[in-house]
């Protein structure tokens, strides 16, 4: 197979899990690779003395030979050669030894675009300036939404978080006034998911360790976490109501 | 296996999660990205939305309360309504502990909350499409 030249640079996905193996090459395509396929590591090893590729992905438990091995096979072949980036792919992101065994960096499954973007744009030339740092991320998910559905869409969530996260709120701190540690655990945990659903990053970290001090029974703590969590919504709050305003004007306009 | 529906979408979702917020933006997500979605906010509300939406993927929050997701997945690996549908358990626990839990319950996969709505929406593609394969 000829190197393709001016085309979309080609990368290998070497994993047996017939999912796993989908969601990752589904990823990297629509991220603009074409994307090779194996089924373990011998005929990862294979693929690679036929082919050039920008990156190579070896999950690290596969049957007939892992991806250990074949990372390893593969630098012997490479001898003082162009180095193909290699990706150790771990069910954990435990395992450390990927190293000692010729590889670059190792990410886990499922793999997230973020982790993605990152390896890529460290190993692979041609994504260096995708991977310039992103801007700012504040409700993300949500201003995506407004993009993609416009604005009845945004204001309509919006309006529904201005409501929602306000309630759970209050019943957090009456749960931290009653001592009750399991209700702060729950209610953190659901205000938590709205903010990670919405892109409120900050947010959605402080919720997560009141969240934690609640299932630790450690009320004191939740009670100091509590005034951060307070303290962080109401930026959201005034984040939430800028987009609103924002996005009630562009709906007046249509 | 039943064919594709005759508007060519990507599938069809059922979404469980009590929180409405997060229902929400994840059938936006999913729809923009050609799946068809149906919703649930709660466990209980399961077996009607299954058999009213013949779902081809099951996307189950862990943590709701009354009935949680893993108990649900159990109930839903067994009977006879559900168990052909794949179930991705939806949740924030950590990698390990889902992997577990995926084990204990007899859930085709899971995808945490953290998770982009590529990642997403790649995850349940890749269980649909092995749905019912060894």
């Amino acid at each position: 197979m000829s190197d393709p030249a001016g085309s979309r640079p080609r990368v290998l996905v070497a994993e047996d899990n017939p999912v796993s193996r989908m969601i990752l090459q589904g990823q990297l395509a629509a991220m603009g690779f074409d994307v090779d396929t194996a089924e373990n590591g011998v005929e990862a090893v294979e693929a690679s003395a036929r082919n050039r590729y920008a990156a190579i992905f070896l999950d690290c438990q596969m049957p007939e030979m892992d991806g250990f091995e074949a990372a390893r096979r593969i630098r012997v072949r490479e001898g003082d050669g162009d180095r193909t980036p290699i990706i150790a792919v771990t069910a954990t992101g435990a395992e450390d030894d990927f190293r000692a065994a010729g590889m670059d960096a190792g990410i886990s499954k499922p793999v997230s675009s973020d982790d993605l973007d990152a390896v890529l744009g460290r190993y692979v030339e041609s994504r260096r300036a995708a991977a310039e740092p992103a801007a700012a991320k504040g409700l993300f998910s949500l201003r995506r939404i407004g993009e993609r559905r416009g604005s009845a869409a945004l204001v309509r969530l919006a309006k529904l978080c201005l409501r929602q996260i306000p309630e759970r709120l209050d019943s957090l701190r009456l749960a931290v006034e009653e001592s009750n540690a399991r209700r702060v655990e729950e209610d953190a945990h659901f205000v938590k998911g709205t903010a990670r659903s919405i892109g409120a990053d900050d947010f959605a970290s402080r919720l997560d360790e009141l969240e934690r001090s609640g299932k630790a029974d450690d009320l004191e703590e939740a009670g100091s976490r509590l005034a951060a969590v307070t303290d962080e919504y109401e930026r959201l709050e005034r984040d939430l109501r800028a987009l609103l305003a924002e996005h009630e004007d562009a709906g007046d306009g249509k | 296996m039943l064919g594709k529906d005759p508007q060519m979408t990507e599938g069809k979702v059922l979404v469980v999660d009590d929180n409405e917020i997060v229902l929400e933006m994840v059938r936006m997500h999913l729809e923009d990205r050609g799946f068809q979605v149906e919703t649930a906010q709660s466990a209980f509300q399961m077996p009607q939305a299954i058999r009213d939406a013949q779902p081809d993927v099951i996307l189950l929050d862990v943590k709701m309360p009354a009935l949680r997701g893993d108990k649900a997945a159990r109930i839903l690996a067994e009977r006879s309504f559900s168990k052909h549908i794949p179930v991705v358990l939806f949740s924030d626990l950590d990698e390990a502990e889902l992997t577990t839990l995926v084990r204990e319950t007899g859930a085709a996969g899971f995808v945490r909350k953290s998770a982009d709505a590529e990642l997403l929406a790649q995850v349940l593609k890749g269980h649909m499409a092995t749905a019912g394969r060894p």
